[in-house]
């Protein structure tokens, strides 16, 4: 046994790193049907009142970059008007519903990528309520954490060709905006959630 | 290695096939039981699935849809289902309807009926017209079937709507010259 041991030494340390490399290769569908199809993970995380900041990598036709940016929520409260190109607007709302307004500040460099935002908003019971620029009759912004006519530079879609900002879209480097989210009146927000590509996120947590 | 121990492992190592091989053929691996969890309900009844509620709140029958592409008859008639929709924890994006009758013939809504869902948000009643183009010998006992994803109800809550429809109405809903135009899918207003 000693003998067999010895000559096989080689083999026998070998076979764990084998087991875990194919279970590692085997592991991509994991990660893209599983993992990567939801919100998973808390990339930045803070509260009601203080600046979370987050740098999130991605990817586009530019290369693997980062975009960075600092949030603070500042109120959040229930409301019956939402603010359209027009201005604020009657979302007229059914009895059982309500809007959900979110009032955040940003802060980040007029170069960064924050195009294309997604926000939602967490009950206590686990649902999460989407934005959508359509809240019933009333149209806002299209991404709810940039300014609707300067949303900054839109990510690389093509290999070789720079970001692009459209001009006069240039984004300030403070702003605030104000998404508001349908939700059941009786729903217990907690907390606001933002995020580009799953399964990384931003959870502000609220008071 | 003496040869008594060689044969020791010659058998070990078949013992070990052997049990891999009865543990293999035990497991019922090709037989999983991936029925769906069914939901029934009758109409007006509120329906409660893990991922949303849903209400069959009307049928009625059409001769033909007035869509945007103009109108769209057919030789049969639209049996047209008014459901209610909550979706719960996320929104519902492509849940699938279909019909089936009381001979087990299933009907799906036709693009051609200009029908389209919108996604339902989480948490609020949403109202959609559903088109299925149907002949006479269907009515009569058509039950909806609604699940979360056309390609996989796999251990996932199904609905199964009775429609309510009995031998003496087939009649009055076959015979209709009406034209009917299909809202969109949307927030219900009380």
């Amino acid at each position: 046994m000693k003998a067999w041991l010895r000559r096989n030494r080689w083999g026998l340390l070998a076979l764990p790193v084998t087991v875990v490399l194919a279970v590692g290769a085997n592991a991509q569908r994991l990660h893209d049907y599983w993992w990567d199809q939801d919100l998973r993970h808390e990339a930045a995380t803070g509260g009601q009142g203080e600046w979370v900041a987050w740098t999130d990598p991605f990817s586009d036709a530019t290369g693997d970059v980062t975009r960075t940016f600092q949030v603070k929520v500042t109120g959040s409260e229930s409301t019956d008007v939402a603010d359209s190109s027009d201005g604020p607007a009657d979302l007229d709302l059914p009895s059982d519903l309500t809007g959900w307004r979110v009032t955040m500040d940003f802060e980040a460099q007029p170069d960064q990528v924050l195009f294309g935002c997604l926000l939602a908003l967490l009950d206590d019971e686990g649902n999460r309520y989407y934005y959508r620029a359509r809240a019933n009759k009333v149209s806002q912004d299209i991404w709810p954490c940039v300014p609707q006519d300067h949303p900054g530079p839109m990510p690389s879609i093509e290999a070789g060709k720079p970001r692009t900002v459209f001009p006069g879209e240039e984004r300030p480097s403070h702003w605030t905006a104000r998404p508001v989210v349908v939700v059941p009146r009786s729903a217990k927000i907690t907390q606001v959630l933002l995020w580009w590509e799953q399964p990384d996120y931003l959870a502000v947590q609220l008071n | 290695m003496t040869w008594p121990a060689r044969i020791g492992a010659g058998v070990a190592v078949l013992a070990a096939l052997a049990v891999g091989q009865a543990v293999d053929a035990a497991l019922p691996v090709e037989h999983t039981d991936e029925r769906p969890f069914v939901r029934a309900g009758g109409i007006g009844d509120r329906v409660h699935m893990n991922y949303a509620d849903v209400t069959v709140d009307a049928v009625h029958t059409a001769k033909s849809l007035d869509t945007p592409q103009g109108k769209v008859g057919t030789p049969g008639r639209w049996l047209i289902v008014d459901v209610t929709v909550v979706a719960w924890g996320r929104p519902l994006s492509r849940p699938a309807m279909s019909l089936e009758d009381d001979s087990g013939r299933v009907f799906l809504s036709d693009p051609r009926s200009g029908y389209d869902w919108s996604s339902a948000p989480t948490g609020v009643r949403w109202r959609a017209q559903v088109p299925f183009e149907v002949p006479e010998d269907a009515l009569h006992g058509a039950t909806l079937v609604f699940s979360r994803d056309a390609n996989d109800d796999r251990r996932d809550d199904v609905a199964r709507i009775d429609l309510g429809i009995e031998p003496g109405d087939v009649a009055g809903l076959w015979d209709t010259q009406q034209v009917i135009e299909l809202p969109p899918a949307q927030m219900a207003t009380p």
